[in-house]
């Protein structure tokens, strides 16, 4: 949870336009191959549990769920890359570009592990749920009402900040030239597909620049 | 009718090469990559420069204006409250406690807070008071002669500022409209230095021909129009940039939203200011909290400690200049006694007094305070003209008039740039829409990200630029669908035609 209101409420509306976006391109992307758009799909799921984590209520949702869930889809992204490679890239360059996504998710469900597991041991050590005893619980207005306990747990997370940081960077330079560099009718508007992509790319960014902040506040 | 109006602008000619440089970028927004980074990244520095200048400039304004006000009141109050501030040296000082009955026969409904000895023979004593129904943070001060305990007179203080001073400091923090005022001197700190960082990468790196260096930092005199204007904006912003940056990083130090954040910062990084604790912690007077508790001149007066006993062992551990006592809140609070002295040396020591035994329970020296603390006080007393005295007032004074250059400057720049001979009013061309599409993304990405931390530390500096992207995104949106439909309609002719 994210005790900060205005940057609660800044990740809140972050997260909601990014599962927006995913759904609607899970729906609308008729053209897609259905690995793709159950991909925007799973990018619209991991959205909306960003969200619930950055409320209080969203530390009450059962966490083996949510890590089995991301596991499989950070599995998923890498096993898909490898059987169905795309028709136009070579296997090599298809894995490489899923293992982002695949990282992400990934981190996804360490986070939630984690949470869960500094819950776990403040339970067990005879406080409330909502205290987490294992995390150190700062004062209202502070950045974040929770941090890791244990060194190794922050040394991951802030590990796995600076991997989604580079992450956002490299989707979002992606999405900027693809934008930019989009051919252009005379009245100045981009062709679809193109500004599609750019708003996926970008989108993507974001979304790790996001989980980038959470992971950063949980150090 | 001066040269810039319609009727009387000269017909178009040719300009220079050199002239004509920082103009093109106004109308050129194709994706490209030749000529580096700079060359893309120009354009929007420009816009942004161009927006934030023409939207941010009356808040920019009105700061130094009222800040220019400001620099003055010194010598206004000295003048204003000479009589109050004021005494002719006679004899021996009377004792501060008779001074302090004097005032409080002045001010019988207040609750003493803090006693201000001069540091000069000529100075008045300053006894100040809290006083119920006045706005939070003023006080009601008595001046008191110190050599016959005469009350010269009884002012509205907010801290240790007079009346005067107190007005033009309301004006220039809020506009005196409290804390909804804030915000705009909040929002101008917030822009300050992104228009002095924007406009000094823009004039640094404009091309120039002959005598580079002579064109950076001397303005021009000869030609007149646009290009003057220029040259007068790019130097003056020049020489002056250093000011406005501090002006600009010492006012957000102390804006209520970013000033929160720098705090936050400041503390995270070992460098809040330390502070005395006034609990003496003596066995016999630790039970009693709070400053309700009663009359903190009759604690005062009960224990074996008075004001001039404060004062006699504060001067002995080495506390000089003007002197500010705060008696004992309570019974189980000390005296505190700290120095006042805000221009170069500072002298910021202080110390905690137990009124009972006259022991010294804690002591605070600001030549040990953390580094970002004592810049913090420097920041704060230079940007209020007291470090250095009348020279900083002058300082100030210069930058004030320096700023409402820029902003003259900037703003007849674009009255120069109206299109002359359309009918109607028409406004000078905005920098082209779509510049960032020149910037390669490896640029705009770290530059984003970069805008989104800033923008989340500086709220003042987020929304604005929020509000301009998502103003700046309907109207292209509006326009592009408006070209579209003229598109349309000049279209369906010829596919009748077929």
């Amino acid at each position: 949870m994210i005790a900060a209101t205005g940057l609660r409420w800044i990740l809140t509306l972050l997260f909601c336009a990014l599962a927006a976006h995913g759904l609607w391109r899970a729906a609308a992307a008729r053209s897609h191959p259905w690995t793709a758009r159950l991909a925007h799909a799973l990018h619209a799921v991991m959205a909306l549990a960003m969200l619930a984590m950055s409320w209080s209520w969203g530390m009450d949702l059962p966490g083996t769920p949510q890590v089995v869930f991301f596991s499989a889809a950070a599995a998923w992204f890498v096993l898909i890359a490898l059987a169905l490679p795309s028709r136009t890239e070579p296997r090599a360059r298809t894995l490489v570009n899923a293992l982002p996504h695949a990282a992400m998710t990934g981190a996804m469900a360490w986070m939630v592990a984690a949470m869960s597991s500094a819950m776990s041991m403040g339970a067990t050590g005879g406080g409330h749920a909502h205290d987490m005893p294992g995390m150190d619980m700062s004062a209202p207005g502070a950045t974040a009402t929770m941090t890791l306990g244990d060194t190794g747990d922050r040394w991951s997370a802030g590990l796995l900040a600076l991997v989604l940081l580079a992450l956002a960077l490299w989707w979002l330079a992606k999405g900027f030239d693809t934008g930019r560099l989009a051919p252009r009718t005379a009245s100045g508007a981009a062709s679809g597909g193109a500004v599609h992509a750019a708003w996926d790319l970008g989108c993507h960014g974001l979304m790790a620049l996001g989980m980038a902040v959470m992971f950063a506040v949980m150090v | 009718m001066t040269e810039t109006t319609p009727a009387a602008s000269p017909p178009p000619r040719q300009r220079s090469a050199e002239e004509t440089a920082p103009v093109e970028d106004f109308t050129t927004s194709a994706p490209s990559n030749a000529g580096g980074t700079w060359s893309g990244l120009r354009p929007l520095l420009l816009r942004l420069h161009f927006y934030a200048g023409i939207l941010i400039g009356p808040f920019l304004l009105v700061a130094a204006v009222t800040g220019l006000l400001y620099t003055a009141t010194p010598q206004i109050e000295s003048v204003v409250y000479r009589h109050e501030l004021k005494v002719t040296p006679h004899g021996e000082p009377k004792p501060l406690t008779a001074q302090v009955n004097a005032a409080r026969e002045a001010i019988p409904d207040g609750q003493l807070v803090s006693v201000t000895k001069g540091a000069g023979d000529s100075d008045t004593t300053r006894v100040t008071f809290d006083v119920k129904g006045l706005p939070e943070g003023y006080t009601q001060t008595a001046f008191v002669n110190p050599y016959d305990a005469e009350v010269r007179g009884t002012l509205r203080t907010f801290g240790e500022w007079l009346p005067v001073r107190s007005w033009f400091d309301g004006l220039h923090r809020t506009l005196n409209l409290g804390d909804f005022g804030r915000n705009y001197s909040e929002i101008a700190a917030s822009w300050l230095w992104v228009e002095v960082l924007g406009g000094l990468a823009l004039w640094l790196g404009a091309p120039r021909g002959r005598e580079r260096l002579r064109k950076l930092f001397v303005p021009r005199r000869d030609p007149k129009g646009r290009r003057r204007t220029l040259s007068w904006h790019g130097a003056v912003g020049l020489w002056v940039s250093i000011g406005f940056l501090a002006l600009s990083a010492t006012g957000l130090t102390w804006s209520a939203h970013a000033g929160a954040n720098i705090g936050k910062i400041q503390d995270s990084l070992g460098g809040a200011t330390p502070s005395l604790s006034s609990t003496p912690g003596h066995g016999t007077h630790g039970g009693s909290t709070g400053a309700d508790s009663g009359d903190s001149s009759a604690d005062a007066a009960a224990a074996r400690v008075d004001l001039d006993e404060a004062v006699r062992i504060a001067r002995s551990k080495g506390l000089r200049g003007k002197l500010v006592i705060s008696p004992p809140a309570d019974t189980g609070s000390a005296y505190v006694v700290r120095e006042n002295t805000r221009h170069w040396p500072e002298q910021q020591d202080s110390i905690a007094i137990d009124p009972a035994t006259g022991n010294v329970t804690d002591k605070l020296v600001f030549d040990d305070f953390p580094v970002l603390a004592k810049l913090t006080r420097w920041g704060i007393d230079a940007h209020m003209g007291l470090l250095f005295g009348l020279a900083n007032q002058i300082v100030l004074a210069l930058i004030a008039v320096a700023l409402i250059g820029m902003l003259f400057w900037g703003y007849r720049m674009w009255w120069l740039r109206r299109p002359t001979r359309a009918s109607g009013t028409r406004f000078g061309r905005p920098p082209a829409r779509g510049a960032w599409r020149r910037v390669p993304g490896r640029v705009m990405a770290p530059l984003v990200v970069a805008a989104a931390v800033l923008a989340y530390y500086l709220p003042l500096f987020g929304l604005p630029l929020v509000c301009f992207l998502l103003g700046d995104l309907a109207v292209a949106q509006a326009r592009r669908r408006e070209r579209e439909r003229t598109e349309a309609r000049a279209g369906t002719p010829k596919e009748m035609a077929r």
